[in-house]
């Protein structure tokens, strides 16, 4: 047997729980039912250990019992592809709405995916924020084919349901030492009268999260698309008429100032 | 497998007692200046764009020597070498300098997945050939000697034709590159395998170790299982000395990776491993 396809028997064993072809093959010295499974279960733990790591509060809002009998599924459906378990679950967001039962599962993706971008903005890099001085050393005429991109740690984020209030409490609740891991859910999920916009960033070392309102979403969401200044100012002509462009640029100052975006142009 | 210019041997900066560098303990360290010779980081953590893990590792690494550590080489599988990982660990080493940089003799996954385990290999001449040829170009990559420790394991492949230490002195010869000897996952195979832990020490040449790991260990039914979960044992200790008068006084790197106590409380498990340490060079200099 190739040194290939035995790594292929061994991986086998271990990602789809089923050792037949690896003892088949007589490769491993015998008796090694106990060890076999100490390396399946070692690979399932790192990598639920991996996922509660990036999404305490879901496990929260779940329950211990039924986060993991998810994620187990998870980690059958997305074997991981990743050098670091840092970036492992990026598809948990997603994966909820097909596959977790007897929960409300808009509000448990929309939580996933909240609680997956404060991981990401965690690490990332400080990027190179623009700063309202150079800025204003932008001759305005310049000012309508501007483009910026968001620093590395910022990130927009809709939401439809009380998830970000559920995290907020929850987070507020495991702070208390008192509260047993696998405490039932305590907050039932309600669809928010309208969507809230959240802004993550990372300001130093601290992540942190803003609610903006609609209208200013949608405005950053044209910025950080890439539209050139005069874009995201067009669209605010119908309702705010000559002012459109003095909002903008209040708007636009107000981000920068909170260090989110990159001057690409 | 013929000739080839070797990496030059390190100069190892490294000495003494260090520890392994986990968040947990970020803090503590810049605040207290804990007595401990130098710190191990684990690669992956510091594969990161910036914020915590890199403002705590420059700041670490401004106070303490540092190594790196690393569990995704994936040095022994069978699919390509993975340049993207290792562009970017080139990149961290030229951040924080480490002393050293390791990784395991294993492999993690192959066809493109990865298991996050340090998985065994056959001691057989296709591995050997694999291995010479991987670690030649890693260390081209590199341009130093890679370290590489010995893992614990569970399964043993009726195809191997070498002894673990037998497999392990002919790639160092075959390649220049140097050992990290993990005491406790000597000690654990040894066990499980029922082969002498000394002959396996004994049979390592004793200038191929550049440094040496200490843990705890677990017992699982019949097995020892290395979960570094627990202080060092006895045996292990033990088993240390016996390193010590063989390779010399290598630094020696206390990991632990769950049930994480406060550093004060490693502090005090370092130092049995300093007197030993010093009762070697005690020994040695008499």
């Amino acid at each position: 047997m190739t040194l290939h396809q035995l790594q292929r028997d061994f991986q086998y064993a271990l990602i789809e729980r089923n050792v037949s072809a690896l003892q088949e093959s007589t490769a491993l010295t015998e008796g090694t039912e106990l060890a076999l499974s100490i390396y399946q279960h070692a690979y399932r733990v790192r990598l639920r250990d991996a996922l509660r790591s990036h999404y305490p509060i879901l496990e929260k809002y779940l329950g211990r019992m039924a986060f993991n009998a998810y994620v187990d599924g998870y980690i059958s459906r997305y074997p991981s592809r990743s050098v670091s378990l840092t970036d492992y679950g990026d598809q948990l967001a997603a994966d909820c709405l097909a596959h977790l039962n007897d929960v409300d599962v808009n509000t448990a993706s929309e939580l996933a995916a909240f609680e997956w971008l404060l991981g990401r903005a965690f690490g990332a890099a400080q990027g190179a924020p623009v700063t309202v001085a150079q800025l204003s050393a932008i001759n305005p005429i310049h000012w309508a084919g501007l483009r910026f991109t968001p620093v590395p740690s910022v990130s927009r984020h809709t939401v439809t349901t009380s998830a970000v209030t559920i995290w907020r409490q929850l987070k507020m609740a495991s702070t208390d030492t008192h509260s047993p891991p696998t405490a039932a859910p305590p907050i039932t999920p309600e669809t928010a009268d309208t969507p809230t916009h959240w802004v993550i960033a990372r300001v130093d070392l601290d992540v942190r999260f803003q609610s903006i309102p609609r209208e200013e979403a949608s405005a950053l969401d044209r910025v950080l698309s890439g539209s050139p200044f005069a874009e995201v100012c067009e669209p605010l002509a119908a309702h705010h008429g000559e002012e459109a462009a003095r909002v903008a640029a209040t708007w636009l100052k107000r981000w920068i100032e909170a260090g989110w975006l990159e001057l690409v142009s | 497998m013929g000739t080839r210019r070797m990496p030059a041997p390190i100069e190892n900066p490294l000495s003494g007692v260090g520890v392994g560098l986990r968040p947990t303990h970020y803090q503590a360290i810049l605040d207290n200046a804990p007595r401990i010779d130098w710190f191990e980081a684990l690669t992956e953590n510091y594969l990161v764009g910036g914020g915590q893990p890199l403002y705590y590792l420059d700041a670490i690494a401004e106070r303490y020597p540092i190594a790196l550590h690393g569990v995704s080489l994936s040095i022994g599988s069978t699919d390509p070498l993975n340049r993207v990982y290792l562009h970017e660990l080139k990149t961290l080493a030229a951040r924080c300098r480490p002393a050293l940089i390791s990784d395991h003799l294993c492999w993690t996954g192959i066809d493109g997945m990865n298991t996050h385990d340090l998985l065994p290999l056959p001691y057989h001449e296709e591995t050997l050939k694999h291995l010479t040829r991987r670690i030649r170009q890693v260390q081209d990559i590199l341009d130093r000697p890679l370290v590489l420790e010995n893992i614990s394991r569970y399964v043993s492949f009726s195809a191997s034709t070498f002894s673990e230490w037998g497999f392990l002195a002919t790639l160092t010869r075959e390649t220049g590159c140097r050992l990290l000897l993990d005491i406790n996952n000597i000690y654990v195979n040894a066990h499980n395998f029922g082969f002498s832990a000394t002959d396996f020490i004994d049979g390592i040449p004793v200038d191929a170790v550049a440094q040496f790991h200490i843990a705890g260990h677990s017992v699982q039914q019949a097995l020892l299982i290395d979960t570094h979960d627990q202080p060092v044992s006895p045996p292990v200790f033990n088993l240390l000395t016996h390193a010590l008068a063989r390779f010399g006084a290598q630094p020696i790197l206390l990991e632990r990776d769950d049930s994480i106590p406060p550093l004060d409380e490693l502090v005090g498990e370092l130092d049995t491993a300093r007197q030993l340490l010093a009762a070697h060079q005690s020994n040695t200099s008499e």
